[in-house]
């Protein structure tokens, strides 16, 4: 047996994004395959991704409805509050004095703190109604957040473009989006905490 | 008629496997099981798939074993096949072996 441990950080991924009742076993067996055999990182890291995907797969597969129900409940909630900051943010664009709303550093540094509060808060209040929902299974968040990302990706030359929330303020750049879109992966994630997941119902542990 | 709830055939080599190993099935030798007899490589992540769906249906039964040093502290979680299950593994090899026979195409060892 070999002392080298497991790589830890998938290790936490797992443990985080593992969907299955059986988690803490996979991850224990993972641990000892690791120790044993002489396997390599590439190989652990394999295994937890297929570990995560299947189980979440798993668990869709078992609450096809609920899901959707819960995603796009979260995705109306999501909409909802852009809209909501929106609106809240020209108010406070016009109570800025002139010259410092024209300097274009503050325009471009009140535009970043902009989009990433309201990432934040976005992601926050889609997670939290997927937890009210949903119970926030990792299934869901999961699916929700890969969702979410690859509209992301998608709209990203919308934003590109149409971006600026200020009038004439600085073009949102990919680092500052991407930032932006981490802020919102990890508040959905935050969001959906608010309420502990529930172990699920159709498998128990059965005394042999 | 409603379809019947097929043992898909990765399944069924979990099973199988369960009932080599007999106590001692959990994630760890039922993968090696089916490494070891298939020659392919096999993700334990896929097995505890099978395993929570042949649970959800009643054909697999499991416990939570003791904690070890080598597994992180993590405990095991041991399998077996139920009795609901032994009988529908043996349902699944009457009619594979009922299919099997007097096929022209895989007479004299050709596939």
């Amino acid at each position: 047996m070999r002392s080298i441990p497991a790589p830890k950080f998938a290790t936490w991924l797992l443990m985080q994004l593992g969907c299955g009742p059986a988690n803490e076993a996979v991850i224990g067996d993972l641990e000892e395959q690791f120790r044993r055999h002489p396997r390599t990182r590439v190989w652990y890291w394999r295994q937890v991704l297929i570990a995560i995907v299947g189980s979440a797969f798993q668990e869709i597969r078992t609450q096809k409805l609920r899901t959707l129900g819960a995603m796009i409940l979260a995705l109306a909630a999501l909409v909802f509050t852009e809209l909501f900051l929106a609106k809240a943010v020209v108010p406070i664009t016009s109570m800025l004095p002139a010259p410092l709303w024209n300097a274009p550093t503050f325009q471009t540094f009140f535009e970043v703190a902009v989009t990433w509060t309201a990432a934040g808060l976005e992601g926050f209040v889609a997670g939290w109604v997927l937890a009210r929902m949903h119970g926030g299974r990792r299934a869901t968040v999961l699916f929700f957040a890969v969702l979410l990302n690859g509209a992301g990706a998608l709209s990203f030359p919308v934003h590109e473009g149409v971006g600026s929330v200020a009038p004439g303020g600085a073009l949102l750049s990919l680092p500052v989006y991407l930032i932006g879109v981490l802020i919102l992966n990890c508040a959905v994630f935050i969001g959906s905490r608010t309420r502990t997941t529930p172990k699920s119902p159709r498998i128990g542990l059965v005394s042999l | 008629m409603g379809s019947p709830n097929l043992i898909s055939s990765f399944e069924m080599m979990v099973m199988l496997a369960l009932l080599r190993l007999g106590d001692e099935a959990y994630g760890v030798p039922i993968s090696e099981e089916i490494e070891e007899q298939s020659g392919h490589d096999i993700a334990v992540g896929s097995v505890y798939a099978a395993l929570e769906r042949l649970e959800a249906r009643g054909l697999v039964s499991s416990r939570v074993g003791e904690p070890t040093a080598e597994r992180g502290g993590r405990a095991k979680r041991y399998f077996k096949a139920t009795g609901k299950g032994l009988k529908e593994i043996r349902e699944t090899q009457r009619t594979l072996l009922k299919l099997w026979k007097n096929l022209p195409g895989l007479e004299g060892g050709k596939a």
